[in-house]
């Protein structure tokens, strides 16, 4: 496949960090935007009251599911460029649990931690600390844990392969679930809402 | 409000539109129309067998090689000079770019191997995507082979069918204790591997 969007960048490892610093950025401003730099917005979501987390989330999956489908189909993009991280079972389901236990906890995740510390918020600023001290302190403590971070790897274990179903089927069900969900979303929050108010005194 | 209101209504339209034709379609590439056989047809689909995708041994694939498993193919997804210096008899040289030509076919199993974990997990995923049904990636890519089959070490009661597999690729079977030198036990794909590979190349494999 001769695909003409170029997935590198060209000139090595600055060009590319300049690159992906532009798209952090960019990133970073669609989140504040979407009023993700908030933690109580972030907790919102938690207690059902405020669904923005989802609906944006899910318009950004399934935006890049159905650009990436149909580029590649077009052949404007080559997907076998694209990185694929490799899965380990056992430890990314202990380090999502750690991941959402500490987003449940400060009420922002990576992401949008660095967006309210931009944004000059103080929780943000302590959690974007607290993260960079949890990466080391993992980075550091891999040697004495090595035979668990690599284990359980089965390759680029994405849906398609583990349900034995076309990447099509995968986008489908993906799709059909967020437009769902959306439907759902503002009946969730009025519902929710409308139980507060009754809560109140 | 209403404008907003409407725009939205028409995104997730569109959304609901492009996520049914995914569906219809299947595999995010258009199948070329340059021949009856590469053209992989519904009917072809169905009659691929269950899908796995899993990691084997460098000695699992010698064994497959040996024994002219049916619709075996090895893919090297490593650079050409790497591929023209060592690689695996029967490998075929493929760049990832170049994996779109590698079209599903009924009954086949695509073998894998580089030195890049990354690498491995883009082509599977790659090619999984694309409808094959059987995709192996060799765990420790050409050190693997290099360590498992060209210069294993022998020993125990697996010591003969080792040894003879080895020979059959042409490789020397050591009967050297595992305690004397870790790196030649080493099949791991590891910041050691070109260690290995230059450690194995000075005892003439």
């Amino acid at each position: 496949m001769t695909a003409p969007l170029p997935l590198d960048v060209a000139g090595g490892t600055t060009p590319s960090l300049v690159v992906a610093l532009g798209v952090g950025v960019a990133f970073g401003w669609c989140l504040e935007r979407a009023g993700l730099g908030s933690a109580p917005k972030l907790m919102g979501q938690f207690t059902l009251r405020d669904m923005t987390v989802l609906k944006v989330m899910f318009s950004a999956i399934v935006t890049a599911m159905l650009g990436l489908f149909w580029l590649s189909w077009l052949g404007v993009v080559d997907l076998s460029r694209v990185a694929v991280p490799p899965t380990f079972i056992g430890p990314q389901i202990v380090g999502g649990v750690v991941f959402g236990a500490g987003m449940a906890l400060a009420g922002l995740c990576p992401g949008t931690s660095c967006v309210a510390a931009a944004t000059g918020r103080l929780d943000g600023l302590t959690v974007a600390a607290g993260f960079f001290a949890g990466v080391l302190v993992t980075g550091l403590a891999v040697p004495a844990m090595a035979d668990f971070y690599e284990s359980g790897t089965r390759g680029a274990f994405a849906l398609p392969a583990a349900l034995g179903v076309t990447q099509g089927t995968v986008t489908f069900v993906v799709v059909a679930g967020a437009l769902t969900a959306f439907a759902l979303s503002g009946r969730v929050e009025r519902a929710m809402a409308a139980r507060a108010a009754r809560v109140r005194p | 409000m209403t404008d907003t209101r409407s725009f939205v209504r028409g995104l997730g339209a569109a959304a609901a539109v492009l996520g049914t034709l995914a569906f219809v379609v299947g595999a995010p590439v258009r199948p070329p129309h340059t021949g009856r056989d590469t053209v992989v047809s519904a009917a072809t689909r169905d009659a691929l067998d269950e899908r796995a995708i899993e990691q084997i041994s460098a000695s699992q694939l010698a064994r497959w090689i040996r024994d002219g498993k049916a619709g075996l193919r090895v893919l090297d997804l490593r650079d050409s000079s790497a591929f023209e210096t060592k690689h695996v008899p029967s490998a075929e040289s493929f760049a990832l770019t170049g994996l779109a030509t590698v079209l599903p076919k009924p009954g086949e199993t695509l073998v894998l191997y580089s030195d890049d974990d990354l690498r491995d997990a883009q082509a599977t995923a790659w090619l999984a995507g694309v409808g094959h049904a059987r995709v192996h990636v060799v765990r420790g890519g050409m050190s693997a082979w290099m360590t498992e089959v060209l210069s294993p070490i022998v020993q125990g009661d697996s010591a003969k069918a080792v040894g003879a597999l080895s020979r059959y690729f042409g490789g020397v079977p050591s009967l050297v204790s595992p305690d004397a030198d870790p790196r030649v036990t080493s099949g791991a794909r590891d910041d050691g591997s070109k260690e290995v590979l230059e450690f194995v190349a000075r005892r003439g494999c």
